[in-house]
Formats: C-alpha cells, sequence, structure tokens
C-alpha cells in the first residue's frame, strides 16, 4: 500500500514538473499562464491553422521566392525585425541591423579609435569638416576645409565619403598618411597621422563677454561626457560668472547614469527619477553624494524640441528642484528607458523597459496625432523663447542665436543667488 | 546503505523530473512554433543574446521566435498577440522592399482594395503610385543608409480616375501630383531639391541670402503639418461619404479640389453609346470579355484600368485568341522568364484595342501579349507598367500586394 502511494506521488510530482515546463514561457514573461494553450495541449480546443511563427516564415519564404525587386534574405529578415519591433508602436523599441547596433554603440561610448576629424561629402572629395581638439589629426596638423586626395598613396579624389572614412580607419597606434588639398596652398601636403583613441568632445564651455556669463553646450550624454562637464564647469566657476547658461538644444539624450553624475554639481544625493518596471515594481536613480560645486549665481538651461531623454531628465530635475530657470521651447517628451541587447548576428534589439517620473511626479511622455505630429508632452520651458530664424542664425553665437541672446538678458536682469 | 538500488532511484527520479520539464518545454514550443527549435534554445531566450565573441547567424524562424519572447519578457507592457507581430514583421518586409506596387494593407485598406478587385471601388474613385527620385532609391535598395532620407519622400501621383467616380467629376486627371491633402502637406524629394536649389545657387551669388531664408522658412512650415505620401494614399482610396479637400500639380500649376469619397462601380464591362466596350480586370473579366465578343464587339477600350487582378490574363487571353505563347512573364527576383501560354484559345479574328498612359498592370499585360501575337491592334501607348501584382490574404483581415512579374516579348516570334 505504501509502495502504491510513492508511486502516485512521483507521477503527481512527474504531471506537475511538466506542466511547469509546459507554461515556462508564460511564467518567464511574468504573465499569466495561457489556459488556450492547456486546452490545446489536452485536446478540448483546436489547433490554430498556422502559428505566428510559421506565419511568418512562409511568407518570409514567399516574398524571398516571388518579390520582383531583388532583396538581401538577410536585409529581409531585418526588415522584418524592425516591423515586428515597429508594430508595438513605442518609437523607442527598435530593432537595430548590424550597421545600425554599431553605430549606437560608439554613440554611447563617446570615444573611438581613428584620427579625429569629421569628413563630409564634396562632389572633389571628402573634405575635412572639423577636427577635434587634442586628437591625433589636429597634432599632425589637419585643418578644416583641408580636402583629402589620396589616402596611403591610394587615390581618393571623387570617392564616396564613407569609402574614405573607411580606408583611414583602422587599429590604435598604427600610421595612415594622408595627402590633403589645402584652400589658398598651391602643393597638396602630405601629412603622417598615428591613429588612437579619440574622445568625441559633448561639452564644451566658453565665456560670454562682456557680459561675463558662461556658457556650457552638451550635445549630447556619453560615457565621456561627465568628465568633459564636470572639467568645462570648473574651468567656468572659476573664473567668477554672472549667471551660467546649459545648452541642451538639440541633445538626444543618452545614458541616465551620465546625467545623474552631472547633476550631482548641482544636487546632493537627491532623486533624478523614479522607474516603473513592468511588474509594477519601482527603481530610484539618485545623483551622488558630496560631488556638489559651490555656483552663486543665477542658471539657464535651454531646450527646444530636439531635446530629449537625458537632456529632458536634466533640465526637469533641475526645474523640479527650482534650480534653474529652463528657456527655449517644449521639449521632445521621451518618458521611457530602454536596454539594449546585443544579439548573436552583430544586430541588437532596443527594448523600453520602463517608464520614468521626474521628482515631481510628473510623467513627460509626448503624444502625437495620426500624422505623428506634436500633442502635447515634453518640458515647458518656464519662459517661452522660439527661435527666430535669419540668414545669419548660428546656434551658440551671442547676437546670432535669439534663444541664447534672451537667456544672456535674462540673467543680466536675475539677482544672484 | 550499500543496497545499489538506493543509489539508483533519487538520480532516476531527478532525471525524470528535468526530462519532464524539458518535454512539458518542447510540448509548447511544438505548439507555438508548429516545430521543434531545439528545447535548449527555447530555455534560454538568451540564447539569442550574445555573450563575448559569440558571432553566429540566426535563421529567421529562430529570430522571429527568439525576439518574440524576448519582447515578452523585457518590454514595458504586455505582449500578448504574437499573431500582431508577425504581421508587422510582414509590413517591414514588404515596404522594405521600397517597391511603390509592394504595399502592406490594413484591415480597412485590404477590405477597399479587394472590394476593388471585386467591381467596387471606394474613396474618391482613383488608383495612384509613389515615384522615388530614381538614383536615391537606387542607393536605398543596395544600402538604406547610403540614401539620403529627406530624398527617399515620394511623389503621390495619380495613375487612374476610374470612370463615373467623384475624381472624374471633380475634373482629376492621371498624371496629377497631389500635394496637399485636408490641409496638410504632403511633401516630397522635389520640395526638398527646390529647397537646395535656392542654397545652391546663393551660394554661387545667384540669389540672395533672404531668399534663402524665405525658403528654409516655408518648408518649415510646411513640415510642421505634413502628412505621408503613404497615408495620404489610404485616405485617398478608402471611406464612403468623407469630404477631402486636395491640392495638386498639373504641368506645373496649383489646382484645389473639394471631393466627397463614395462607391464607384467598377464593372468588368461597360458598353459605351458609340458601341466600344470598356474592359476593367476584376474577377469575372474573362468570362464577360468572352461574353462580349460572342455578342460581336470589336473595340475594346482598356484605358484608366488600374493594375487590376493578374488572375484573369490567362482566361482573358483564351477568350480573345487561340491557343499560344504570349511573350514571358519575367518573375522572381532573378526575373526568370517564364512563358506565357494560352491554353484553350478561341479563334478569333483580329480586333482592335483603345489603350493610353492609364493602362497598365493586367490590362496592358493583355494588350501587349496579344498586340505581339498579331492578335490585336493597339491605338495609343501604354504605360509601361506591364505589372503583375499579386495579392495576399492574412490574419487579422490584413493584407499585402507584391510586384511578382512583368512581362516581356521574350525571345522567339
Amino acid at each position: 500500500m505504501k509502495r502504491f502511494a510513492t508511486v502516485v506521488f512521483a507521477l503527481a510530482v512527474i504531471a506537475a514538473v511538466f506542466c511547469t515546463g509546459f507554461a515556462f514561457r508564460d511564467l518567464a514573461s511574468r504573465r499569466e499562464v495561457s489556459r488556450d494553450a492547456f486546452a490545446r495541449l489536452l485536446g478540448f480546443a483546436p489547433q490554430p491553422k498556422q502559428t505566428p511563427t510559421a506565419l511568418f516564415t512562409h511568407e518570409y519564404n514567399a516574398i524571398l521566392a516571388k518579390s520582383l525587386v531583388p532583396i538581401n534574405a538577410e536585409v529581409l529578415k531585418h526588415r522584418a525585425m524592425e516591423g515586428m519591433f515597429a508594430s508595438l508602436g513605442d518609437p523607442h523599441t527598435n530593432f537595430l541591423e548590424p550597421v545600425a547596433a554599431e553605430d549606437l554603440k560608439l554613440e554611447t561610448k563617446g570615444d573611438f579609435v581613428g584620427i579625429g576629424a569629421r569628413l563630409s561629402p564634396d562632389p572633389i572629395g571628402a573634405r575635412v569638416a572639423t577636427v577635434f581638439k587634442g586628437a591625433p589629426a589636429e597634432r599632425a596638423g589637419l585643418k578644416p576645409g583641408d580636402m583629402v586626395v589620396s589616402v596611403d598613396g591610394e587615390d581618393a579624389a571623387g570617392e564616396d565619403v564613407n569609402e574614405v572614412v573607411a580606408k583611414i580607419r583602422g587599429k590604435a597606434g598604427t600610421k595612415v598618411s594622408i595627402r590633403v588639398v589645402r584652400p589658398g596652398v598651391v602643393a597638396p601636403v602630405n601629412l603622417e597621422i598615428v591613429r588612437g583613441v579619440v574622445v568625441i568632445p559633448t561639452a564644451e564651455g566658453k565665456m560670454i563677454e562682456p557680459d561675463h556669463i558662461g556658457y556650457l553646450a552638451v550635445s549630447q550624454f556619453a560615457e565621456t561626457t561627465p568628465i568633459q562637464f564636470s572639467d568645462a564647469l570648473d574651468d567656468l566657476v572659476q573664473q567668477r560668472p554672472k549667471g551660467l547658461v546649459i545648452d541642451l538644444r538639440g541633445n538626444p539624450g543618452g545614458l541616465l547614469p551620465a546625467v545623474s553624475e552631472m547633476l550631482g554639481a548641482f544636487l546632493d544625493g537627491k532623486e533624478v527619477i523614479s522607474m516603473k518596471l513592468r511588474d509594477g515594481s519601482k527603481q530610484i536613480a539618485t545623483t551622488p553624494r558630496a560631488k556638489t560645486k559651490a555656483m552663486p549665481f543665477p542658471i539657464v538651461v535651454l531646450v527646444n524640441e530636439e531635446s530629449a531623454s537625458a537632456s529632458e531628465i536634466f533640465a526637469g530635475v533641475l526645474q523640479d528642484y527650482q534650480h534653474a530657470t529652463i528657456m527655449g521651447e517644449h521639449t521632445y517628451g521621451k518618458a521611457s528607458v530602454q536596454t539594449v541587447f546585443t544579439l548573436v548576428d552583430g544586430s541588437s534589439a532596443k527594448i523600453t523597459l520602463a517608464r520614468y517620473y521626474l521628482p515631481s511626479g510628473r510623467n513627460i511622455e509626448r503624444k502625437v496625432d495620426e500624422d505623428g505630429q506634436y500633442i502635447s508632452g515634453g518640458l515647458t520651458p518656464d519662459i517661452k523663447v522660439p527661435l527666430v530664424i535669419e540668414t545669419d542664425t548660428l546656434l551658440g553665437e551671442p547676437g546670432r542665436d535669439s534663444q541664447l541672446d534672451l537667456a544672456i538678458e535674462h540673467l543680466r536682469q536675475a539677482k544672484g543667488r | 546503505m550499500n543496497n545499489p538500488r538506493r543509489n539508483v532511484v533519487p538520480i532516476l527520479g531527478l532525471l525524470a523530473v528535468v526530462a519532464a520539464f524539458v518535454a512539458g518545454n518542447e510540448a509548447r514550443t511544438r505548439q507555438d512554433v508548429g516545430r521543434s527549435i531545439s528545447t535548449l534554445q527555447n530555455l534560454g531566450v538568451r540564447s539569442i543574446i550574445a555573450a563575448k565573441d559569440d558571432v553566429r547567424p540566426v535563421g529567421e524562424a529562430e529570430f522571429f521566435f527568439q525576439l518574440t519572447l524576448l519582447l515578452e519578457r523585457e518590454y514595458v507592457d504586455p505582449v500578448n498577440d504574437e499573431t500582431a507581430l508577425a504581421n508587422g514583421a510582414i509590413r517591414g518586409m514588404v515596404n522594405g522592399l521600397l517597391e511603390p506596387e509592394s504595399r502592406f494593407l490594413d484591415a480597412e485598406a485590404f477590405r477597399a482594395h479587394e472590394d476593388a478587385l471585386h467591381g467596387t471601388v471606394e474613396g474618391i474613385g482613383i488608383e495612384t503610385t509613389l515615384r522615388y527620385d530614381a538614383k536615391t532609391l537606387e542607393d536605398a535598395r543596395e544600402n538604406l543608409r547610403k540614401a539620403d532620407p529627406l530624398l527617399m519622400l515620394p511623389d503621390l501621383i495619380v495613375t487612374t480616375v476610374f470612370p463615373g467616380s467623384p475624381a472624374e467629376a471633380a475634373g482629376i486627371r492621371a498624371g496629377d501630383r497631389v500635394i496637399k491633402l485636408d490641409g496638410k502637406w504632403v511633401l516630397s524629394y522635389e520640395d526638398i531639391k527646390a529647397i537646395r536649389a535656392v542654397r545652391e545657387r546663393a551660394a554661387q551669388g545667384k540669389a540672395s541670402t533672404e531668399e534663402v531664408t524665405e525658403s528654409r522658412k516655408e518648408f518649415q512650415k510646411r513640415a510642421d503639418d505634413a502628412k505621408l505620401a503613404v497615408k495620404a494614399r489610404d485616405v485617398l482610396t478608402t471611406g464612403l461619404g468623407k469630404r477631402h479637400e486636395l491640392s495638386i500639380v498639373r504641368t506645373g500649376k496649383q489646382l484645389d479640389f473639394q471631393v466627397v469619397t463614395a462607391k464607384t462601380p467598377r464593372p468588368a464591362i461597360h458598353k459605351a453609346p458609340d458601341g466600344s466596350v470598356r474592359l476593367q480586370f476584376v474577377s469575372g473579366a474573362a468570362d464577360a470579355l468572352r461574353a462580349a465578343l460572342d455578342a460581336g464587339a470589336t473595340v475594346i477600350d482598356l484605358r484608366q484600368s488600374g493594375i487590376g487582378d493578374p488572375r484573369e490574363i490567362v482566361p482573358a487571353l483564351s477568350a480573345a485568341a487561340p491557343t499560344g505563347q504570349y511573350g514571358v512573364l519575367a518573375a522572381g527576383m532573378a526575373g526568370t522568364p517564364r512563358p506565357l501560354t494560352v491554353g484553350a484559345g478561341t479563334e478569333r479574328p483580329p480586333f482592335r484595342l483603345i489603350v493610353d498612359q492609364t493602362t497598365e498592370g493586367a490590362a496592358e499585360i493583355f494588350a501587349l501579349a496579344l498586340k505581339k501575337a498579331g492578335r490585336a491592334t493597339l491605338t495609343g501607348k501604354t504605360a509601361s507598367r506591364p505589372f503583375y501584382v499579386e495579392t495576399t490574404k492574412l490574419p487579422e483581415s490584413k493584407g499585402y500586394t507584391l510586384l511578382t512579374a512583368r512581362w516581356a516579348e521574350g525571345a522567339g516570334k
């Protein structure tokens, strides 16, 4: 009798484990166990005609075999995954094919191996648009405006910029010789440049005279941004400015840890955002302790519709703690946090994991109409200032940037703290 | 203690438990995927997530299934509708071809498309196409990142105005380019090129900087209130009883129209007072054509025909001409020629086909095939769009069209 009970018990355990294995998919994604699946397993419900995977695979093969317009199988697969992610209706949940994934990695790291120059297309060839401060290209004497005519002896005139860039790229420590034509110089100039790690300048400061107001432009929040920001800020604070403008216009965002660290200069161990995850749990990001700098002057943060994500956190937190006046136009309205999963074929999946709320509890999620046009969302500036486009408009240049001019005016009239 | 059975039982038990779990999981995978994708991969969704230096290609079924799992597990909102994910993937593939006649159709657009192939047209009663900048399209198909995204905005062009439609009554014509719909601008590469041309002229000192600022401001105003051409296409070809304001450009001039959407009948055969017979390639076209020819029709009008239903081509040819080969269909990605053969044909005296720039799709294939075989004379020039466009139905009332072939004369006679 005891033996019989043991056998029944063992069978029950095995059945229970089988069921757990069967429902593991649902359990792992923390959702309700599918009753339909069990009903189908036991034969109570009919098998669906086609599973989603079979449906997808069938159409994939049909398009690949039948389309008159040629498309590479790998590309078609990646287009499919892009469409699958897009069907969720969240503009920030994206599938990135390998090249795009690689670009995103470079962008968020904020440094790369190269010579430290940006090239732009030109009918004659590749033209040097910018040379980064302190980069190998600058040390070797490359100048903006130079036209690249050959790389390592290979002719580069008239070639596509991307191909010229590919030729110049290489491993750290290796040499590349570039021949350039310089405007106003008759003979071509030969330069030998040693490739090295180049930090992309993402936070740059300057003093605006005669008003003696500090100006700090942050173009993105990369891994290397906090240290650049801190250095530039120290440099400006030492000069005892009458006010400070932090320019986040056009800044698409970046990494949350970078923002938290940078806000540490203003706020001591304060809440930055609280994130709400899919299972309802909460996570709070805070600024570091004992990192504040003395800033006895008023601060303006400039924003516009292209200020998104980390920019909105930065500006919104300073607004909530009444630490700065926000000027410009409403921001983009990205109120969610993503994680990037690198996939085995080199592509990656960027997925929204959580929604975030600013310290005041507000959610700034962007709302759009069916044509994708803005309805509401984003931060509302304390003082709305539109940008007046003139022929000579240049952002960051006093006198040629109407928003910056009004920010300076505001700081001149504001009383010091 | 030394009884060997005592040691074996726990191990067997543990194995049985593990086996039960794996079997359960495998059963679910078979149910969800339709076939087995290695249980070990299914157990760990992380298998598709790269560890260090872990590089391998992934097959399409595994890719889809694994990413479904990943989204279900990680995405901020619950993901329950996997069929919607599959439809999204199909949308991505079809639209990723960057081919104007290959379109993913949502429920409403699909129903309107099916109705149009069965003799009733919705919307304002037109067919349209997207016209891309040729060079940019070539770049984009080679590598999407090579193409300038702004120059990827297509023109929205009217290709067919169905007889008796609200669009025809309003005076809209084939060839018109839609630039504005219900107060929103349909921007295209042409607008981008125009603003760049002004800048270019300014750089050469042939235009003032004020002109550049003006054109930039005007463009910004339009971009702030814009509608995508693909969306405008759906609006114009679906719905009943809705009033639309649209502006078009015809030979450089802007014209404004007000049109109310309505049902437009699109019969397979329509007899005109002058005795000519108008043919539309909708279902039943071949039977109706046979009846008309038997009744003595000698002139067939193939204008304003639309892309039509390609399944009617072969039956229509066999109603109109004897058994034989009628050119080829260059099909599939390789463009492999496949003979267009007609069995059980009908011997008839040659007749006349009226065609023009709006004769395209199934109707154009029909016309060119008969002309090549010397079975019909053509008055006019066709659109050079002899496209064979197939329709596929998907779950959730969606579907898509796909350009699968185009007609060619082929080798031989």
